[in-house]
């Protein structure tokens, strides 16, 4: 009983906040969804067994772009991503500039045609990748 | 798949990369030769140079705009473009050699009320900014000869921006809100504004929008459809936004317009597919995603296929996947 009496306050409290308008469930719940907190992992490319090329030397690229008349993609990627992690202000990471007004990221080109030069590693899915390394 | 490094020309200053966007030189054959513009994240010498200025912003954030011709390994820098409107950009639209649009994703850079503005869908302060600019002589200032003004307000985290279904219109996503707005450009003498007519709500985070035309688009199958990837699960993110050996996933949808031929809605009856989802094992977080075709005739066993290029903020490689359309 003193658990029960313990408990109904706050859930009362949550109730009128909610019949009050000040707490939007609808948007709440739509919160949670977006940001994934009911998602369950999963990997589409590993369950599905899909065809994969891994580009390298493309580390922490955000962006891409597809120039449709040269048919090139190009990507602006960084120069060391431990920095990324140090320093980041898209994220409002601030803890250490070390290095960073030294560091230049990279603008690469990245065409997309499948050649039978060993440009790429290919593999079916990340247990594979695994083995190959 | 080849990969090739751009040598910079008359370009040492520290590059923080973000948002690109490539459009065609005008004054070549279409193909022959681009401008490249890229947001750069600059440490800001005035906080962190030895005159501190504790008041001073932490990054000094700005557009760099190179040329490059295709087929070589330059890149020859043309200027960077500096405003007091351009404050926390995230992503660019190129719109002419000249101008573009640049979305600022926030309007708090750090602490309670930027996590305010995250998490609260209501916090529609960041904007898109329209700016124009002209070149400038060695001895001018960065934000010499740059006009700029708002061209879209009224949204919660201004994030991706990228084109859409026909020239004269963009999509700008929303990361916290995992919505994507279709927006008119509306063009005056010396601004462009943008007026949303569409939107469409996703089941997670967004980035950076890409629209897929399908040139091999027939009377029974059309693939063309807005590409958007995200994370599956962002929530995670203030716990492995600081570690190099975090796990955060990627989702990519792909956003087709259901609508009726005949219906004469002007707003998109939207209907998302997911086109892949990880959880780390292949891909670290997703922000851009795109599409490209492969020729049918040239597909063993027929069949619409694409190779779906993923990356993110934190991804070690570009990952190309082959998909069925």
């Amino acid at each position: 009983m003193a658990r029960n009496s313990f408990l109904l306050a706050p859930l009362i409290a949550v109730m009128a906040a909610v019949l009050a308008g000040y707490i939007n469930v609808a948007g709440t719940y739509r919160f949670f969804r977006v940001f994934g907190v009911f998602r369950a992992h999963q990997s589409t490319i590993d369950n599905e067994g899909l065809e994969v090329v891994r580009l390298p030397e493309t580390t922490y690229c955000e962006d891409l772009h597809h120039h449709q008349p040269s048919g090139l993609i190009f990507a602006a990627c960084e120069a060391k991503p431990e920095l990324r992690h140090a320093w980041f202000p898209p994220l409002a990471i601030f803890d250490d500039v070390t290095g960073v007004a030294e560091a230049q990221g990279f603008i690469k080109t990245i065409d997309p045609k499948v050649s039978s030069s060993a440009q790429a590693v290919c593999y079916r899915t990340s247990a594979d990748a695994r083995h190959r390394q | 798949m080849k990969v090739t490094q751009l040598e910079y020309e008359n370009f040492s200053s520290s590059f923080m990369t973000h948002g690109i966007d490539v459009i065609d030189d005008p004054d070549t054959a279409p193909g022959k030769a681009v401008y490249i513009f890229a947001v750069n994240h600059r440490p800001n010498a005035k906080y962190y140079g030895p005159e501190r200025d504790e008041k001073a912003h932490k990054a000094d954030s700005v557009v760099e705009v190179f040329h490059h011709e295709i087929g070589k390994k330059t890149a020859r820098h043309i200027r960077t473009v500096k405003h007091e409107l351009i404050e926390t950009p995230n992503d660019v639209l190129a719109l002419s050699p000249t101008s573009f649009l640049v979305t600022n994703d926030h309007f708090y850079r750090e602490g309670t009320m930027r996590l305010i503005e995250d998490l609260v869908a209501y916090s529609t302060w960041s904007t898109t900014i329209y700016a124009q600019f002209e070149r400038i002589n060695a001895d001018e200032q960065e934000s010499d000869r740059v006009q700029a003004s708002v061209a879209l307000r009224g949204i919660q985290n201004n994030n991706g921006i990228g084109r859409g279904r026909h020239e004269n219109e963009v999509v700008v996503a929303t990361a916290d809100g995992g919505s994507a707005y279709f927006g008119q450009l509306k063009r005056e003498k010396d601004r462009v504004t943008i007026e949303v007519t569409d939107e469409f709500h996703s089941e997670s985070t967004l980035d950076n929008p890409t629209y897929f035309i399908d040139p091999y688009a027939n009377s029974t199958f059309d693939a063309s459809g807005l590409v958007l990837a995200g994370l599956p699960k962002a929530h995670l993110l203030p716990q492995t936004a600081r570690s190099v050996e975090g796990r955060d996933g990627a989702i990519v949808w792909h956003v087709q317009d259901r609508r009726a031929a005949a219906a004469d809605s002007a707003r998109g009856a939207w209907e998302a597919k997911l086109l892949l989802q990880d959880n780390s094992d292949n891909i670290r977080t997703g922000t851009t995603a795109l599409l490209v075709p492969i020729d049918p005739a040239k597909e063993k066993g027929g069949g619409r296929r694409a190779w779906l290029f993923v990356t993110g903020f934190a991804s070690k490689n570009v990952l190309a996947v082959k998909i069925g359309l």
